[in-house]
């Protein structure tokens, strides 16, 4: 009887121990070359119909996070604040959707004149990959 | 040139959910959704404790999975980092 007990036991520790090297080798497997071939990113399209939700829903910082109590000159660089020609950004990130109207049919943002306007869409238009806001200014593109 | 410094909005921006032992992300800022394998939530996370530079993030992430910190391990960092940023989850400043 005893030993019947016993046997379970020891039989769970042996395929934890196993189980436990396995977990090891997969986690050196995952920062191998070998594992390069397979994407570890998989980004769901959406369809048409989605595509223009998601400009809807997106949103452009003015500037970045990163660069949060800077200002935007007329040409669309950051800059110190109070530096001639610049502007004093919005506080919340631009509506994707706001976005789109302005660069496409020249709308004003609400609270900005056009000169203020024209220099966050032309910080905008400099967004490159890497940027925050640069996948939302993307999918406008495709839409305007 | 110094090396590029990453960071990340996620989990801020994000709505993340395990399945299958991959991680689902919405990424609200491009209204975009995003599967994800390991190790690239891990390399999120510590991006979102602290940015960081690739050499620092793949030391980091040896250390936190228990494997060796090697050249390999730092070539797979590099290309998954490539991969976050042309999806918009990873940022450069």
């Amino acid at each position: 009887m005893r030993n019947e007990d016993q046997q379970p036991e020891t039989g769970t520790t042996a395929i934890e121990t196993v189980a436990e090297s396995q977990t090891l080798q997969s986690r050196r497997g995952l920062l191998r070359i070998a594992t390069l071939g397979t994407a570890a990113v998989v980004t769901v399209k959406p369809g048409i119909a989605n595509a223009a939700v998601s400009a809807i829903t997106c949103s452009i910082p003015v500037p970045q996070s990163s660069q949060a109590n800077k200002w935007i000159k007329s040409d669309g660089s950051v800059v110190n604040p109070n530096t001639k020609n610049s502007y004093d950004p919005p506080n919340t990130p631009l509506s994707g959707e706001d976005v789109k109207n302005s660069l496409a049919y020249g709308t004003r943002y609400s609270g900005y004149n056009q000169n203020e306007t024209n220099a966050f869409n032309k910080y905008i238009q400099k967004l490159t990959m890497g940027k925050q806001g640069y996948t939302c200014y993307s999918s406008i593109q495709r839409q305007i | 040139m110094t090396a590029p410094i990453y960071r990340t909005d996620y989990p801020g921006s994000c709505r993340a959910y395990a399945i299958d032992g991959m991680t689902l992300v919405f990424h609200r800022p491009s209204g975009a959704t995003h599967f994800l394998d390991r190790p690239v939530p891990e390399m999120l996370d510590l991006l979102a404790a602290a940015p960081d530079d690739s050499a620092g993030l793949a030391r980091r992430l040896c250390a936190s999975l228990d494997v060796p910190d090697d050249d390999e391990a730092h070539a797979v960092v590099e290309t998954r980092l490539a991969e976050l940023i042309a999806i918009g989850l990873v940022q450069t400043a």
